[in-house]
C-alpha cells in the first residue's frame, strides 16, 4: 500500500480512537499496536514492549518531573501571591497596570515552571478574582491569563523545549536561550494589548484604574525580600544551564530542592503533610506528561515502521518549490495538531517527520523549534483539548467556556502576529544564545 | 465480593500514588547527592544517574495507576458534550475495555522481557551493572496494576449503567 494512503488511515482512526474520550496516552498506545500488528504481523509486538520502555528509560526526561516539582512548590506556597502582589504594587500606575502585573507575574512564573497548566493555576488563582474584584471584564481578566499562562512552555525552563531537544537531538541549554528573548517578546505584545484595550474597548476598566490607592514605599519595598530569594533560584538554574556547567537534569534536581529549602525558611512549609502534597500534585502531572510521552514514541516508531514519517517528509519537500508555503503549510498542520493533541506528544509524533523537511528546506532547526512551540500554545487556548481553558473554568465557574474563549481570542492572534515577526526577524530567536554559546554549527 | 475487591482496587491505587511520591523524592535527593559528588568533590558518577532513571521509569508506571483512580490522564471529552448520560457510560465502558486490553498486551510482553532478563542474567553492561529485571518488573507490574485497576472501573460503570 501507499504509504501516503497508510498515512491517512492513521490519521483518521487515531482521530477516532482519540475523540471517544479514552486517555490520550492509552489511546495512542492502543491505535500503535493495532496498526502494527495489521501492517506488519504479530511478530511486530516482540519489539513493542522494548520500545514503549526505551521511550521512558532516558536520563535526560528526568528534568520533566524536577521542573514540574519546582513550579508546583511555589504554586502550592504563598510565593506566587507575593509575586503577584509586588508586581501589581510597582505597576500600580500604569493603565491596565494589573492586567500588565498579571501577565508579568505569568512570565516570572514560567520562568520557575515548565509547564504551562501550572503556571494558569498558579497565577489565575489570585489574578483572576482580583481583576473581577477591580471591574475588569471577564473576557479580558480570564484571557489575559489564559495566554499569560502558555508563556510557561515558551519562557525557559519549558518541558515542551525538553521534549524537543530530547526528540530532535538538539541542545536543551541553546532551546532554552533561543526561547528567552521571544518568550518576553510575546508577554511584551500581551501587555501592549492590554493596554490599549483598557485604554479605548474596555471603559470599566479605566474607572477601575481612578479607583485605585497609591501603594506606599515601605509597601512596594517589603514584598521584594520574599521574592527576590526565588529571582535568584531561576538566575541560578539559568546560569548552570547556560554556562554548561551541568545538564538539565541535574540543574533542574537542584533547583527544585533548593525551592523546597526557600518556601521551608521562608514561608516555614516544611510539614511532611504539605511537602507530601506538592509532590503528589507534582507526581500527577509527571508521570500524565511521562506515559503520553512514552505513547507518543511507540507511535513515532510505527509511523517510522509504516514508512509513512520517510514518505510524508519526502512528500512535503517536494510540495512546492517555494520554501515559505511548505512552512505556513507546516504551521497549519500543527495548529491543527496542537487542537487535538497535547504539545509534547505533537513534537514526539512529528518531529521525525518535520525535522528532515526543515533543515532540508534551509530552516534553522532551533528558529523552528520556538515557532512550534508558540503555535503548540495557541493549541493550549482552544478547544477541543485546550488545558489552559479548562484550568481557567476551573478557578472561574462561572464564567462560561465560550467567554473564556471569546478573552483568548485577541491573544491566539497576537501569537499568530509573533510568528510572522519570528519569520521575518528570525535574529529574534538566535542572536542570544549566538551571543553567549557562540554560532551553532549544525549537528 | 465486589465491594471488597473495589475495596482492594482503591487501597492499591493510593499505594502506588505513595510510591511515586517516595520514588520523586528519592530522586531529588539522589540528584543533589550526585552534584556533589561531581561538582564539588570531583567524583566520578557511578550509579546515580541509572538510580535516578529506573526511578522514574517505576514512577510512571506504578504511579500510573494512582492518576488513572484520580481521572488525572488528560484526554478529549467533547463528544460527551453531544450524548446522554447513559451514552456516556456505555463509552467510557468501551474506551476502558480498549484500554484494558493495552494493558493486557502491555503486561503479557512486559513479563516476556523480565522473564527473559531474570532466567538469563541480563544487567545494563555499565560500572553499577545492576541486574535489567528490575527496571523491567516495573513496567510489568504497573500493567499488572493497570488492569486491575480498569477491572475495577469497569465494575463501577456497569453498577452505574443498571442504577440509572
Amino acid at each position: 500500500m501507499d504509504p501516503l494512503i497508510i498515512a491517512l488511515i492513521v490519521a483518521v482512526f487515531t482521530l477516532l480512537v482519540l475523540f471517544s474520550g479514552i486517555p490520550i496516552a492509552f489511546g495512542l498506545s492502543f491505535v500503535s499496536i493495532a496498526l502494527l500488528v495489521t501492517f506488519e504481523g504479530f511478530q511486530m509486538l516482540d519489539v513493542f514492549a522494548e520500545t514503549f520502555f526505551a521511550g521512558l528509560n532516558s536520563f535526560v526526561l528526568l528534568s520533566i518531573p524536577m521542573f514540574i516539582l519546582m513550579g508546583m512548590a511555589v504554586a502550592n506556597s504563598p510565593a506566587g501571591k507575593d509575586l503577584y502582589t509586588g508586581l501589581d504594587r510597582w505597576l500600580w500606575r500604569v493603565p491596565g497596570g494589573l492586567v500588565i502585573s498579571n501577565i508579568g507575574a505569568c512570565s516570572i512564573f514560567a520562568a520557575l515552571s515548565g509547564s504551562s497548566p501550572a503556571t494558569c493555576a498558579a497565577i489565575g488563582t489570585m489574578g483572576i478574582p482580583e481583576m473581577r474584584k477591580r471591574g475588569y471584564s471577564d473576557q479580558i481578566a480570564t484571557g489575559t491569563i489564559a495566554a499569560g499562562g502558555t508563556l510557561g512552555v515558551l519562557i525557559p525552563p519549558s518541558i515542551v523545549l525538553i521534549v524537543y531537544g530530547i526528540a530532535t537531538g538538539t541542545s536543551i541549554g541553546r532551546l532554552f536561550l533561543c526561547g528567552l528573548v521571544p518568550g518576553f517578546m510575546l508577554a511584551g505584545m500581551f501587555a501592549i494589548w492590554a493596554l490599549i484595550h483598557s485604554y479605548f474597548i474596555d471603559k470599566d476598566a479605566a474607572k477601575a484604574l481612578r479607583n485605585r490607592v497609591r501603594p506606599t514605599l515601605k509597601e512596594k519595598l517589603e514584598v521584594l525580600p520574599r521574592i527576590l530569594p526565588f529571582l535568584a533560584i531561576i538566575a541560578g538554574v539559568l546560569y548552570v544551564l547556560y554556562g554548561g556547567v551541568a545538564t538539565p537534569s541535574e540543574a533542574s534536581g537542584v533547583g527544585a530542592f533548593l525551592v523546597f529549602v526557600l518556601i521551608a525558611l521562608v514561608y516555614k512549609i516544611y510539614q511532611p503533610k504539605k511537602i507530601w502534597n506538592i509532590v503528589k500534585v507534582s507526581m500527577k502531572e509527571s508521570v500524565m506528561i511521562m506515559f503520553i510521552i512514552a505513547a507518543s514514541y511507540l507511535f513515532a516508531f510505527t509511523l517510522s515502521q509504516l514508512y509513512v514519517t520517510q514518505s510524508l517528509a519526502q512528500s512535503m519537500v517536494e510540495l512546492s518549490s517555494n520554501k515559505w508555503v511548505v512552512f505556513i503549510l507546516i504551521n497549519i498542520f500543527l495548529l491543527i495538531a496542537g487542537f487535538f493533541l497535547p504539545p509534547v506528544a505533537v513534537i514526539v509524533m512529528t518531529s521525525a517527520i518535520l525535522l528532515p523537511v526543515i533543515t532540508t528546506l534551509g530552516f534553522d532547526p532551533y528558529w523552528f523549534a520556538i515557532v512550534f512551540t508558540i503555535n503548540m500554545e495557541i493549541g493550549l487556548i482552544t478547544p477541543p483539548v485546550g488545558l489552559n481553558l479548562y484550568i481557567i473554568k476551573g478557578i472561574t465557574p462561572d464564567v462560561s467556556l465560550s467567554e473564556i474563549l471569546k478573552g483568548s481570542i485577541p491573544f491566539m492572534i497576537i501569537m499568530a502576529l509573533a510568528i510572522v515577526i519570528l519569520c521575518i526577524f528570525p535574529e529574534i530567536v538566535t542572536w542570544l544564545p549566538d551571543k553567549i554559546m557562540g554560532k551553532d554549527l549544525g549537528f | 465480593m465486589k465491594k471488597k475487591y473495589l475495596q482492594f482496587c482503591d487501597l492499591i491505587a493510593k499505594a502506588c500514588g505513595a510510591f511515586a511520591v517516595l520514588a520523586l523524592l528519592l530522586s531529588i535527593l539522589v540528584i543533589v547527592e550526585l552534584v556533589f559528588e561531581r561538582y564539588f568533590f570531583q567524583r566520578a558518577i557511578t550509579w546515580q544517574t541509572e538510580l535516578v532513571t529506573m526511578l522514574l521509569v517505576a514512577s510512571t508506571f506504578i504511579g500510573s495507576v494512582y492518576v488513572l483512580s484520580e481521572k488525572a490522564h488528560v484526554s478529549m471529552e467533547w463528544i460527551y458534550d453531544f450524548l446522554s448520560k447513559k451514552n456516556i457510560i456505555r463509552l467510557k465502558i468501551f474506551t476502558s475495555s480498549i484500554s484494558l486490553l493495552f494493558f493486557l498486551i502491555l503486561f503479557y510482553f512486559g513479563f516476556i522481557m523480565f522473564e527473559e532478563a531474570f532466567t538469563k542474567n541480563y544487567s545494563t553492561g555499565t560500572v553499577w551493572d545492576p541486574p535489567l529485571w528490575i527496571p523491567y518488573s516495573s513496567m510489568m507490574i504497573g500493567a499488572l496494576l493497570m488492569i486491575l485497576q480498569y477491572i475495577a472501573e469497569i465494575i463501577k460503570l456497569t453498577d452505574e449503567e443498571d442504577f440509572k
